[in-house]
C-alpha cells in the first residue's frame, strides 16, 4: 500500500468516527482521538572540503536530520487503539511518509498486542529515534544506530510488562518483514527482510536499567555488480566462490544495553553485534558509553562510541591463476571485491550540551571528532580514497514535542 | 503531601510506590495519578523527593513512551486546590499538594515529605 494510501485512510478514518455520519456510532463505541506531535531542526556542519558525513559537508545544512512528525491515535475504549505516525523531513524533500501504522489491543493493563507497520525494535530508543526531544544527542552515535539498520517492519508483536516491589520487567517478542530500498555505502540498494523475528528483555530497578536482545531475518540484496561476478564464478565452476559473494542469507543482530538515571547524573551504554552468514558481509560490532550531568536546566554529556567491520575473507585458491589472462581477470576481480568491500573502523567522541527552555522545547548543540582508520570506509564519502580520515562534526538543534 | 480520597482502597504506599504509579504505564495500582502543572513549585519538590529525577529527564521519559506508545504521562491540574478537588469526589485518583494545605474532610494524606 503506498504512502499516500495510508494518510489517505487515516484522515478519512478519523474524521469519519469523530466528524462524519458515524459521529454516534462512534460515540456509542467511546470513541476519541488524541493527536500530538515533534519537530527537529537541525543544521550541521563539517570542517573538512574532501569528505561528507551522513550529508554533512563543509557547507551549513538542515539536511538530513530535520524532521517534523504528527502523530494520531482512534482509541475504541481502553482495549483497541488504532496508532499512526506521518513523517515529513527535509531530507525527503518535505515529502510525507507514514513511519508506522499499526491496530493495537491491550486486552488486560500488562498485555500489548500490535500488528501494522512499526518500527523495528533492534536498538534501545529505536521508537523514539526521530523524537530528538526525548534523548540528550542531536545525533545518536551512528557506530550504533547506523542509517543501514531498517528502520520499520511489517507484522505483529507482543509486549508484556509486569513489576515485583522495584523491579519492573518488560518483555517483547516480534515477527514480521521488510522491503524497501536502504542506503548502503551511500548507494541506495534494494532490500527485503523475510523471516524477521526478534526478542527483547528489559529489566528496570531503582534508576537502572538493561536492555537484551536477540533478532533475525533472511536477507536479500539486489547488488547487480556482485551479483554479475558471481554468476561468472558459477559458469566457470568456481562454485566456493560464487557461494562466497552470495548477497542472500541468514543475518543474525544482538544487542545489549545498560543505563542509570539519576537525579544529578545519567550513564548509558550500548553495545550491538552483528553476524551475517554471507561470507561477503563479515561481522561488525560497534558500541558507546556515555555520562551526562544535569545542571538545572542544562544537560551536559560526553559519549564515546567505536565500530570495526571485520575484514571479508575470499575462498582460498580455488580460482587458479598464471593459466590464462581470463582466469587471472576474474581472480582479480574477485579478490579486489573483498579487498576494498565496504567497511570501517571508527572512533568517535562527541559532546553535547543541551538546554531544556520549557516542558516542550529544547535547544542541543552538539560537537564531534570522528576518526575512521579504513581506506575503504562507509562512514564518509571520500572524494578520494586515502588511508585514514578525520574530520569534526557541529551540530545545532532545536527540537520540540506538542 | 500525597493525597487521596477517605474511601479509596489503600491505607498506605511507600516513596517508590508512589514512583511507580506515576511512571510506570504498567503499574499494579488502581490508582490514577495526577499532576500540577510543570514549573509549580511543590511538582518540583515532589520530582526531587518522590521521582528522583529532574523534570528534563521526566519530560524526555514522557515523550519516548508517547512515541512508542507505551504510555502516557498523567493528567495535570492547575492548583493544589483542582487536585483536592478532585480527590474529594474520586476513590481512583491520587495526588500531591503543599505540606501545609487544608485538607478537605474526604481527603487523607498517605505520604509526608520529609525535607
Amino acid at each position: 500500500m503506498a504512502n499516500s494510501t495510508y494518510l489517505h485512510l487515516i484522515r478519512n478514518l478519523l474524521l469519519t468516527l469523530t466528524l462524519g455520519p458515524f459521529t454516534s456510532i462512534g460515540h456509542a463505541l467511546d470513541v476519541s482521538t488524541e493527536f500530538s506531535g515533534f519537530g527537529r531542526v537541525v543544521a550541521g556542519y563539517l570542517d573538512d572540503s574532501d569528505i561528507v558525513y551522513g550529508q554533512y559537508s563543509d557547507e551549513l545544512t538542515l539536511k538530513p536530520n530535520s524532521l517534523l512528525g504528527l502523530q494520531g491515535i482512534l482509541n475504541t475504549g481502553d482495549k483497541l487503539r488504532l496508532t499512526a505516525l506521518g513523517l515529513v523531513s527535509h531530507d525527503d524533500d518535505w515529502e510525507a511518509d507514514v513511519e508506522w501504522l499499526y491496530l493495537g489491543y491491550r486486552p488486560i493493563k500488562n498485555l500489548d498486542i500490535k500488528l501494522g507497520r512499526m518500527h523495528t525494535p533492534f536498538f534501545k530508543i529505536s521508537d523514539s529515534l526521530d523524537v530528538g526531544y526525548a534523548y540528550h544527542w542531536i545525533l545518536p552515535p551512528q557506530e550504533v544506530y547506523r542509517d543501514t539498520m531498517v528502520r520499520y517492519f511489517e507484522g505483529g508483536s507482543i509486549q508484556y510488562g509486569v513489576g515485583f516491589k522495584d523491579l519492573f520487567i518488560n518483555a517483547e517478542i516480534y515477527s514480521g518483514s521488510f522491503k524497501d530500498e536502504v542506503s548502503i555505502s551511500n548507494t541506495d540498494v534494494d532490500l527485503t527482510l523475510e523471516s524477521l523475528q526478534g526478542y527483547i528483555l528489559q529489566l528496570n530497578w531503582q534508576g537502572f536499567g538493561v536492555r537484551g536482545s536477540f533478532h533475525t531475518g533472511d536477507v536479500q540484496m539486489d547488488l547487480d555488480q556482485v551479483a554479475t561476478l558471481k554468476d561468472s564464478l558459477a559458469q566457470a565452476g568456481f562454485n566456493r566462490s560464487a557461494a562466497s559473494v552470495d548477497t542472500d542469507g541468514n543475518t543474525d543482530f544482538f544487542q545489549f544495553g545498560v543505563d542509570y538515571h539519576g537525579l544529578e547524573y545519567f550513564a548509558w551504554m550500548e553495545w550491538t553485534k552483528i553476524v551475517p552468514s554471507q561470507q561477503l558481509f563479515a561481522e561488525s560490532r560497534g558500541y558507546y558509553v556515555g555520562l551526562g550531568h544535569y545542571i538545572g536546566a542544562f544537560t551536559v554529556a560526553v559519549t564515546y562510541s567505536h565500530l570495526k567491520d571485520e575484514k571479508p575473507k575470499p575462498v582460498d585458491n580455488e580460482i587458479p591463476t598464471g593459466l590464462s589472462p581470463e582466469l587471472d581477470f576474474l581472480n582479480a576481480n574477485y579478490q579486489g571485491l573483498f579487498d576494498t568491500w565496504p567497511r570501517s573502523e571508527v572512533t568517535t567522541w562527541a559532546f553535547t550540551t543541551r538546554w531544556d527552555y520549557n516542558s516542550n522545547i529544547a535547544i542541543k548543540g552538539e560537537y564531534k571528532r570522528i576518526e575512521e582508520s579504513s581506506p575503504y570506509t562507509t562512514t564518509f564519502e571520500p572524494k578520494e580514497i586515502q588511508s585514514s580520515y578525520h574530520s569534526n562534526l557541529f551540530l545545532m538543534s532545536l527540537e520540540w514535542v506538542f | 503531601m500525597v493525597v487521596v480520597n477517605q474511601d479509596a482502597d489503600v491505607k498506605s504506599l511507600s516513596r517508590k510506590q508512589i514512583k511507580r504509579i506515576f511512571m510506570e504505564p504498567y503499574s499494579p495500582s488502581h490508582l490514577k495519578p495526577v499532576n500540577l502543572p510543570k514549573g509549580n513549585k511543590t511538582r518540583v519538590v515532589f520530582n526531587t523527593k518522590i521521582i528522583g529525577l529532574p523534570e528534563s529527564r521526566i519530560s524526555s521519559y514522557w515523550a519516548q513512551m508517547k512515541f512508542s506508545g507505551r504510555g502516557k504521562p498523567p493528567m495535570e491540574l492547575d492548583s493544589d486546590s483542582e487536585v483536592l478537588d478532585l480527590i474529594r469526589s474520586s476513590k481512583k485518583h491520587i495526588g500531591y499538594v503543599m505540606e501545609t494545605s487544608d485538607l478537605p474532610e474526604n481527603v487523607k494524606p498517605l505520604f509526608t515529605v520529609q525535607y
